[in-house]
């Protein structure tokens, strides 16, 4: 049985109500969608609740699941609209607390560089994923699926449903966004990555798995 | 702060993939298997959402597949009250002009004062006009289901291709309580 065929497989089962073949559907994926949530959720605390939350409407819909995509790009595309509709929903409610975006820079008790060096890098992540969650959400899930999780423009195309042209608009726009909340000017090392592939013809799209760099 | 500078410096995109690392499970997937497992059987969807919630769902993979014509707006709406009313004669409500080649995306809105718990619905196609679905030609010449309506708007794309250039009346009819309402909308197919 080759691999289309136990991916065919696992989906009619999952359609036929087996939790265990959707959990292996979803094992390759898990990783992401939780990485995905992490930009939308109010907290990392909520994460992985709005993960779940999103993972379970997939398995609700899953007969809705034609091949009319990739089943990647389908999972991902319903994922995203639950994402979506949360922030939408909390967009009007008062915002949990979050912590401030103004740097936290502690002191390593050591006073050892290489510890400092740890402590600057893992306060810059916080600091990257709390400022991820205040780009727009029309912009957002672009910047993460291209430039955090390495999908290609066809493939974040097909997740978001809009032409690759538009997926570019939004890359743009979300990076300048982002750029502002860190409060950093334009780099013009930036120029080039946000023109990158431009006029290049959209490379043929894994129908399973993110473009990885190397 | 030159830690800071020297962050700012490195491209975004290079700063945003050394977000990309995987978490611990801590427990996530022995969570997210007991909310699968009481979550039940995934949903059977509903006519419309089985046969053109594909084409609804992935306008962008569709739309080429079906040579589909772009700016059809919303046409027909029914609309229940719940106070009595005579049924209205049917009437035609609005033109829809796409070319032969073409599928069109007639969104009917049935539009409801109050939440309906099961709405009998049909839609009706006459000779010369035919449903389109998954890409293909479907051989029915109408459908009907049943199927709840909210308060407010509940939209139904449908897909249509006609063959020759003319003028059709597709009929969109709902029986809400025993009480039948019927519209028709004006289609009208060119040359193209």
């Amino acid at each position: 049985m080759n691999r289309g065929q136990d991916l065919d497989s696992l989906i009619a089962r999952a359609q036929g109500g087996d939790v265990r073949a959707f959990e292996l559907l979803l094992a390759g994926h898990l990783s992401q969608v939780r990485r995905f949530a992490r930009a939308f959720a109010g907290s990392d605390h909520d994460a992985d609740d709005l993960a779940q939350e999103a993972l379970l409407k997939v398995y609700k819909s899953i007969r809705l699941f034609k091949y009319q995509s990739a089943f990647s790009s389908w999972l991902y595309a319903v994922v995203r609209n639950a994402f979506l509709d949360f922030a939408k929903s909390r967009a009007g409610k008062e915002r949990t607390k979050e912590d401030a975006l103004d740097d936290q820079h502690g002191e390593s008790a050591q006073g050892d560089p290489a510890a400092d060096e740890l402590i600057h890098r893992e306060q810059e992540k916080q600091r990257l994923w709390r400022a991820l969650r205040k780009v727009p959400v029309e912009y957002r899930s672009a910047l993460v699926l291209f430039d955090l999780e390495g999908c290609t423009y066809d493939e974040v195309a097909a997740i978001e449903n809009v032409p690759v042209g538009t997926v570019k608009s939004r890359l743009s726009r979300g990076r300048a966004a982002l750029r502002e909340i860190l409060g950093e000017s334009d780099d013009p090392a930036e120029g080039d990555e946000n023109h990158a592939e431009a006029g290049t013809p959209g490379s043929t799209p894994s129908s399973h798995l993110p473009r990885r760099d190397s | 702060m030159s830690a800071q500078r020297d962050t700012e410096r490195r491209p975004l995109g290079d700063r945003l993939r050394e977000l990309r690392t995987d978490p611990p499970d801590d427990g996530f997937s022995l969570s997210l298997h007991k909310k699968l497992a009481e979550a039940g059987e995934p949903v059977e969807p509903s006519w419309w959402k089985r046969t053109l919630g594909p084409i609804f769902s992935q306008p962008r993979i569709a739309w080429p597949a079906l040579g589909a014509a772009t700016g059809l707006a919303v046409v027909a709406v029914l609309s229940f009250m719940r106070a009595p009313a005579p049924p209205p004669a049917p009437m035609p409500i609005a033109a829809v002009e796409f070319p032969a080649t073409k599928v069109a995306m007639v969104r009917v809105n049935l539009s409801a004062e109050v939440a309906v718990a099961s709405a009998q619905i049909r839609i009706s196609l006459p000779q010369g006009l035919s449903f389109w679905a998954d890409g293909q030609e479907l051989a029915q010449g109408s459908f009907e289901w049943s199927q709840p309506l909210s308060a407010g708007a509940n939209e139904i794309p449908v897909a249509v291709r006609g063959h020759k250039p003319g003028r059709y009346r597709m009929t969109v009819s709902a029986v809400i309580d025993g009480r039948p309402i019927e519209e028709e909308v004006l289609l009208e197919v060119v040359d193209g």
